[in-house]
């Protein structure tokens, strides 16, 4: 038996995630492009995009609850993710430049309150709120609500791609900033915060996107009241509307791409991944 | 490339092989029946079992067969119908009545054998023991031409109505619709949060004027029951484009004052006191009612509450769980059965007493249970009433009541034959009118 063995590749690695990924993510993005673009008997139309674009009732599209539920979640998002961000700046930032010998320590600070079930913890803080007295007082308070539950549960995800970018900075380039005269406020502005933006745009786009469909943190938080992108697709599938809640879909998907590649998030995560910075 | 292959082949046979044995352990034929959550007495344990293993071995006695039920929970009439369209294999369901009607409309159904009907069987219990007003009710609604009752054999019924607390209400405002925008209850009262019984709610605001109309000449004499009847079901089932922007402006303008949309927190809510007006189904009124008075409990607690139950004056919706048989279902014999063994008086109290709704079935059993259930809440010294049962039991079933009750549990269980006149059913909602209703549900909270 003078048979070679088998070559091992490094790339079979890859294959239970190539499987995975077939069957997971790629299978049901081709459903929903496929309810996306057939109606109820399963011929093809454009028809559905021509109804989400057409307004509802008497109403033109810019008056539709389809409209106002875009801008709702994006401005739930967008103030989500700029809120979260100016919280998770300085904790990175002091955490990864803190003399502490063990910062892991500081760090499980941050993430162990991952570890609780997150529908539990989104009913505590509603159960907090009640008792503050700002739960349900108004719509107002309802668009608060939600984004404070959004930045509850989104923080870590913001810290932790920040803090991995800043704790690699090459210490010696702000030494150097230092030698040549530069003040601590400028050689934080022209070396670290570049230096940190792939963690900037990972943990942007690790919040942005989840809280434009979260609903169960938007219905916890305002019993009910508040709607997000997320709730209306999931409406339209329990209510027998699955092509328009594909529509609805695919719409978010490509609204995201977009936003995305006009960041540049794409050009920042390879930028990320050439110098093996990034954590997601 | 060969090692992984190899192994995952051989993985993959020790899992068929696995998967056979299972099956070679039990392989009595299935009924595979599907039901709401918390829908059917489980049994106490020790004397008795869950109804649905009681029928194996009923169904064995009368049929000399070995059968398995296998018992599965879907959440909501909606997840229900995405399963069945999907493709799910079912032997019976137990949807709500306008799911049956959208079912057998898209000819997901077949009908119930006629042998079903025969009351000559003696085991044909649901034929013998249906009541009256459901029966009446069955065959007076239609579905394409035909009626319900050709395709759905009675579960359990109600109403919707208000649940509250009379201590903290001013009693009149429950028999009105505009409870909702009364800025007396403002985040105190909650909604359902589901498009069709807040549609219900719009559609009756906004009808308001029209409804009362129709009452005055119903009281009056003007118009017949039948009449009556056929023109509440109109106006509630108006799905016109032009009415269901006027009903989103009323329901727009409810929001506001809403607690909230639930769908079971509110339950929880009534009873710790958070809210004091909650829109509900009769029969989760009645454990609301209960509960709040610690009937539950083996001692009689320190507080008790006592909330009552109304039903607007105006117009309410009458709703129904029925059983109906999937077009796919391969032993229609032990379906039928299944639904006659649920119907036999003794398991429909049994039922009755787990689950707090009321039952299609009607008997001596049943009457004498609710009888004696009705026979705790009377005091001496307080007034009694005779209340007239005859329109759901046969001629001459009128129960003596502690007075309070027709307020209470007693009203939420059975109501009395005149607030049924001004209840009628829901229709589904064509394809059209549903992608409206949807937008439309979506957009009331928006401001």
């Amino acid at each position: 038996m003078t048979k070679a063995r088998p070559h091992f590749s490094r790339k079979l690695l890859a294959i239970p995630y190539a499987v995975f990924l077939a069957i997971f993510v790629i299978a049901p993005l081709l459903i929903i492009v496929y309810y996306a673009f057939t109606d109820a008997d399963g011929g093809f139309t454009f028809k559905n995009i021509a109804t989400f674009f057409s307004g509802s009732g008497s109403d033109s599209f810019f008056a539709s609850a389809q409209f106002k539920t875009i801008l709702q979640s994006l401005f739930i998002s967008f103030m989500s993710t700029l809120l979260c961000l100016l919280i998770s700046y300085p904790v990175a930032y002091i955490i990864a430049n803190c003399k502490l010998k063990n910062k892991t320590w500081l760090l499980m600070l941050f993430i162990v309150p991952t570890w609780v079930n997150f529908v539990l913890r989104i009913n505590a803080l509603k159960e907090l709120l009640e008792w503050i007295g700002i739960y349900n007082k108004s719509n107002g308070w309802n668009l608060f609500n939600t984004i404070l539950g959004m930045v509850y549960d989104f923080l870590p995800f913001m810290i932790l791609p920040i803090y991995t970018t800043i704790i690699k900075i090459d210490k010696s380039y702000l030494e150097a900033a230092r030698d040549l005269g530069a003040s601590g406020a400028k050689s934080f502005v022209k070396i670290t915060l570049p230096l940190s933006k792939a963690g900037i745009m990972s943990g942007v786009s690790m919040v942005f996107l989840p809280s434009m469909t979260n609903y169960v943190v938007s219905n916890y938080m305002t019993f009910n009241h508040t709607k997000i992108i997320g709730s209306f697709i999931d409406e339209c599938f329990k209510n027998d509307l699955w092509n328009m809640g594909s529509v609805t879909a695919l719409l978010l998907l490509t609204l995201m791409f977009l936003m995305t590649w006009a960041t540049g998030g794409f050009n920042a995560q390879e930028d990320a991944n050439r110098r093996g910075t990034s954590l997601w | 490339m060969k090692k992984p292959l190899l192994f995952g082949l051989v993985a993959a046979i020790a899992a068929t092989g696995t998967i056979t044995v299972i099956a070679t352990q039990d392989d009595r034929p299935v009924l595979k029946v599907a039901n709401w959550a918390e829908y059917i007495d489980m049994g106490d344990d020790e004397t008795t079992k869950a109804l649905y293993l009681e029928f194996e071995e009923w169904y064995k006695e009368q049929t000399g067969k070995e059968i398995r039920v296998e018992y599965c929970i879907a959440d909501d009439n909606e997840t229900l119908y995405n399963m069945i369209k999907m493709g799910d294999h079912f032997d019976l369901v137990c949807p709500s009545e306008y799911m049956i009607m959208k079912l057998a409309a898209e000819g997901r159904l077949q009908k119930l054998p006629l042998s079903f009907f025969d009351t000559s069987v003696e085991t044909n219990y649901y034929a013998k023991y249906v009541s009256p007003y459901i029966s009446h009710t069955f065959e007076n609604n239609s579905i394409k031409g035909s009626s319900w009752s050709e395709y759905a054999a009675g579960y359990m019924w109600g109403t919707t109505g208000f649940v509250y607390n009379p201590k903290l209400v001013n009693e009149e405002d429950m028999t009105s619709w505009n409870v909702f925008t009364n800025p007396a209850y403002k985040k105190k009262t909650t909604a359902k949060n589901n498009v069709r019984d807040t549609y219900f709610v719009g559609l009756a605001m906004y009808y308001e004027e029209q409804l009362k109309a129709l009452k005055t000449q119903y009281t009056s004499g003007l118009l017949a029951y039948g009449d009556y009847q056929k023109e509440l079901s109109r106006l509630m089932n108006d799905t016109d484009e032009k009415t269901m922007n006027n009903v989103k402006k009323e329901l727009k303008s409810i929001t506001d004052n809403l607690y909230g949309f639930e769908t079971d927190e509110g339950k929880n809510d009534m009873i710790a006191g958070k809210i004091t007006v909650n829109y509900q189904w009769s029969g989760d009124a009645v454990y609301i009612m209960d509960e709040a008075q610690g009937l539950y409990e083996e001692e009689p607690i320190d507080n008790p509450v006592f909330l009552n139950y109304a039903i607007p004056e105006t117009v309410s919706n009458l709703w129904f769980d029925g059983w109906v048989i999937p077009k796919d279902c391969k032993n229609v014999e032990a379906a039928t059965m299944f639904i006659n063994f649920l119907s036999m008086p003794e398991n429909a109290v049994r039922n009755m007493d787990y689950i707090g709704y009321t039952s299609c079935i009607a008997g001596d059993t049943v009457f004498e249970w609710f009888v004696e259930k009705q026979a705790q809440f009377i005091e001496e010294g307080k007034k009694t009433i005779e209340y007239d049962l005859s329109y759901y039991f046969g001629d001459g079933y009128v129960l003596t009541a502690a007075e309070e009750q027709l307020k209470r549990q007693l009203f939420a269980q059975y109501p009395d034959e005149e607030t049924l006149s001004r209840c009628v059913a829901m229709q589904y909602f064509d394809r059209d009118a549903n992608t409206r209703a949807n937008l439309m549900w979506s957009d009331i909270t928006f401001f």
